[in-house]
This record gives structure tokens, C-alpha cells and sequence, in this order.
């Protein structure tokens, strides 16, 4: 496993130029949502939330077919379906991976973007603390569907598919942001944690369930 | 005994002999729900008194509960279909849910857009982010997710195989998202009207006609289905030949 993890970082840095995408795709698109409400900064407190969730969701959409689909161009996955790893490790490491190349950058320049959307400070590390543990599941979830669509992997397909999957996370994790409790096993953060566990930990035989299907 | 009733139940996987069925079944269940719709409707719209509140517009519900009762179980019913060709790879199940997936998307659209009429006249509005309504906005999508992966790959077992998994997978997330919308806000949408606690469901002036018409609406998925399976079959036998 830990192989599989170093072989993919060193992937991701060597040909990282999909990180730097995803980097100006999340500034430029919350820069849309702030251009938007035309500087009226009732609004831009109102819709600051939502943007970074949307945002963060958009990069994250636009790069989950490099995860799996890339690897199925090249070859690379054949080698992985007949290694010795369990393929549900190879596609446990891949998410973990391109949530900590992709998603934790976005999510460290998040409070920047907040003060710019006129959210109180004293409210950003909860936001950013919600970011954290909730994101992880769109990441895991987004190679789930990717590694359903090898057959066809058009990346408009596979964005439009994605979405339905996205709401719950999305749902939940806006609601977490937007809610007053400072308590942090309060439910709504339990309801938060229950998804993102459940889709770390399932996602990964779905996935390999997945790319079997594809090869037979 | 139960081994032989299951035998016989699993023997319609042959494509021959569903279609021997589908042909004794579906101008049986198309009759049913001629005679069934058309009744029920002329009951419910000529012959029961309007509501003291809503007036006319109560009568929307003889064609709104039907659809919305058949666009959710024509998802279970293609969660199941889809599960029986992971498991026991029968063309026929395969076939059906990709035919009922169309009927399903209708019957979704059907009742969102009953449901904004009849909300314009009581509610005052077409469409409020109320939980139900929204959880049919989400199974909209999923329907149409469906449709969009079965046309967007040409083999036929591969199509199959990828969808089936899709649509189980959406069963799992729509039924999460629709516990959470619900968890967030409790909505402007009555409870249910057809509940098995008698207490809280409608008057028997309306009960009984829609019962009807929830009959006839299912017998007449029942006909679409199997003329649209075997149409199915058909055009996947034509390929194989040529």
C-alpha cells in the first residue's frame, strides 16, 4: 500500500499539471460567484459558503478523470487488475491521493477566499474544519463513478453522472457550514462523518467491483 | 415445492418464453387499464364533490399520486431487475429495466408538473424547495443519469453491466439525499394520502376512485413494460443476427 501511495505522489509531481488547473479553476470560478453580486456584501456573506463548496465540487468533478481513466488509456490498470495488491488498495490509495494533490491545496486557500467573501473569522475554521472532513467523500466518490464509466470516458459524461452522487455530501456539508452549533459532535456533524465514512470505506470495493465489470 | 415454483419463475428468463407470456400478459393488462383509467377518471373528476378548501383543483390528485407512486417503484423495480442480472445475468431483467427506465422518467415528469399546477392554486406558487419536491427533482436526475449511460455505450453486455451497477448505486444516494433534505426542512407538502394508518388518509368519496386509477396507472406500466421489452429483445436478436 505504501508503495502504491509513494508510486502515485511521485506520479502527481512529476506530471503535476493538473494541480495547478484545478488551483486557478477554484480561484477563477469563486471569482464568478463574488463578480456576481456585484460587490453587495450582504450577498457575498450570504452565497460565501455555497461558492466554496460549489467550487471545490466543480475542480474536484473536472479532475476525477485523471484518477482512473488516464491509468485505462495507458495501460497502467492492467498491470494494476493482474498485481499482486489487492486492486481495492490500489483504488483506496488513488483518492487518498488525489485528495491530498488537488482538494487539500484548494482547501488551505479557502479562509483567503472566505475573507474576500466578507464570512466572520471567527467562522472560517469551522468552515475549514467541515471542508476537511467532508471532502474526502467527493474524492472517493468520484473515482467510484469514473471507474463506472471506462467504457465511455467522454469527461462530459462522466461530470453529468457524477452530479446526482454529489448531493448528499453537498447537502450536508453546506448545512454543517451554515449552521450556529460550535458543537462538534452536534448531529448534523455526525451525519457529516457517517457519509464521509461510508464512502471512504465502501467506495473502493464498489470501485474494484466496477472495473471488473468493465473488463468482462 | 418451492424449488418447482421457483424454477418456474426463473424459466421466463428465456427470452422465448417471456415473450410467449409478455404476448398472453400485455393486451390482458392493457385492457385492464383501459377499463380502469378511464372510469377512475371520469368518477374522480365528474363525480365527487370538490374540496371545501382547494375547490376543483383537488381533483390533480387522481392523476398526481398514481405517478408519483409509480415513478418511485419503477426505480425499485429497476434496482431489482438490475440486481438479477449482476447475479444471475438474464437478458430479460436486464432488457426490462432499461425499457422501464423511460416510463419512469415520464411518470417523474408527469407528477412534477401535476404537482406545480395544482401547488400554483394552493400554494400560491409552482415550485418551492420543499422536501418532496426536491427528492423528485433528485430521482429526475437519476432517471436521466440512467438513460445517458445506457445510450452512451454501444455494447450491449457492457451497457448492461455498468448501468445495472449505476442504478443500485442511485437507489443507495437518492434515498440518502431524501433522508437529509428532509433532515434539513420539514416542508410545505401534506403527509402521505395513502398510509396504511386509516386515521390519516382521505375521505372514502376519493378513496375509492383513486385507488382505481393507481390500478389502472400500474397495469398500464405493466403493458408499456412488456411491449417495450419485447421490442427490446427483438432489435438485441436482429443485432446478433446481423
Amino acid at each position: 500500500m505504501l508503495n502504491i501511495l509513494r508510486l502515485e505522489f511521485l506520479l502527481v509531481i512529476r506530471s503535476g499539471s493538473h494541480i495547478v488547473l484545478a488551483f486557478s479553476f477554484f480561484l477563477f470560478f469563486t471569482l464568478l460567484f463574488a463578480l456576481s453580486a456585484f460587490g453587495d456584501n450582504f450577498i457575498l456573506s450570504k452565497i460565501g459558503l455555497t461558492a466554496v463548496w460549489l467550487s471545490l465540487l466543480m475542480s474536484i468533478l473536472l479532475t476525477v478523470n485523471k484518477v482512473i481513466h488516464e491509468d485505462f488509456e495507458s495501460g497502467v490498470l492492467d498491470y494494476l487488475l493482474i498485481a499482486d495488491i489487492p486492486l481495492e488498495v490500489t483504488l483506496f490509495c488513488k483518492p487518498i491521493v488525489h485528495w491530498v494533490s488537488v482538494v487539500l491545496p484548494l482547501i488551505i486557500i479557502t479562509p483567503i477566499v472566505l475573507i474576500t467573501f466578507q464570512i466572520n473569522p471567527n467562522h472560517i475554521a469551522k468552515v475549514v474544519f467541515v471542508l476537511l472532513l467532508g471532502s474526502p467523500s467527493l474524492s472517493f466518490v468520484g473515482t467510484m463513478i469514473s471507474c463506472l464509466t471506462l467504457s465511455n470516458r467522454s469527461s462530459f459524461l462522466l461530470t453529468t453522472i457524477t452530479i446526482p452522487f454529489y448531493f448528499p455530501t453537498l447537502l450536508l456539508g453546506v448545512f454543517c457550514c451554515s449552521s450556529t452549533t460550535t458543537e462538534l459532535f452536534a448531529f448534523e456533524y455526525l451525519l457529516l462523518y457517517a457519509n464521509t465514512l461510508f464512502t471512504v470505506v465502501l467506495t473502493p470495493y464498489i470501485s474494484a467491483y466496477a472495473i471488473k465489470l468493465n473488463y468482462s | 415445492m418451492e424449488n418447482r415454483v421457483s424454477n418456474k419463475f426463473w424459466k421466463f428468463s428465456n427470452p422465448v418464453l417471456f415473450k410467449k407470456l409478455a404476448r398472453i400478459i400485455s393486451p390482458l393488462a392493457g385492457l385492464i387499464a383501459i377499463l380502469t383509467i378511464i372510469p377512475a377518471l371520469v368518477w374522480g373528476i365528474f363525480f365527487t364533490s370538490p374540496d371545501y378548501k382547494q375547490m376543483e383543483t383537488v381533483k390533480i390528485i387522481f392523476i398526481h399520486v398514481p405517478g408519483a407512486f409509480l415513478a418511485i417503484n419503477i426505480y425499485l423495480m429497476m434496482t431489482i431487475a438490475s440486481m438479477v442480472w449482476l447475479i444471475r445475468r438474464h437478458y430479460v431483467s436486464a432488457l426490462a429495466a432499461k425499457s422501464s427506465a423511460m416510463i419512469g422518467l415520464t411518470m417523474t415528469i408527469v407528477t412534477i408538473i401535476t404537482g406545480s399546477l395544482w401547488g400554483s392554486s394552493t400554494w400560491g406558487t409552482y415550485w418551492v424547495w420543499d422536501p418532496r419536491l426536491t427528492s423528485f427533482a433528485i430521482l429526475l436526475c437519476f432517471y436521466l443519469g440512467y438513460i445517458l449511460l445506457w445510450q452512451s455505450i454501444k455494447s450491449l453486455e457492457k451497457a448492461a453491466n455498468v448501468t445495472s451497477l449505476f442504478c443500485i448505486l442511485g437507489s443507495i444516494f437518492a434515498l440518502l439525499s431524501r433522508y437529509i433534505v428532509f433532515f434539513i426542512d420539514q416542508g410545505l407538502h401534506q403527509g402521505p394520502t395513502l398510509s396504511l394508518d386509516e386515521e390519516k388518509n382521505i375521505d372514502n368519496s376519493y378513496y375509492f376512485p383513486l385507488i382505481l386509477a393507481l390500478v389502472g396507472f400500474s397495469s398500464l406500466f405493466v403493458y408499456l413494460v412488456l411491449v417495450r421489452t419485447t421490442t427490446e429483445l427483438n432489435k438485441f436478436k436482429l443485432k446478433l443476427i446481423g
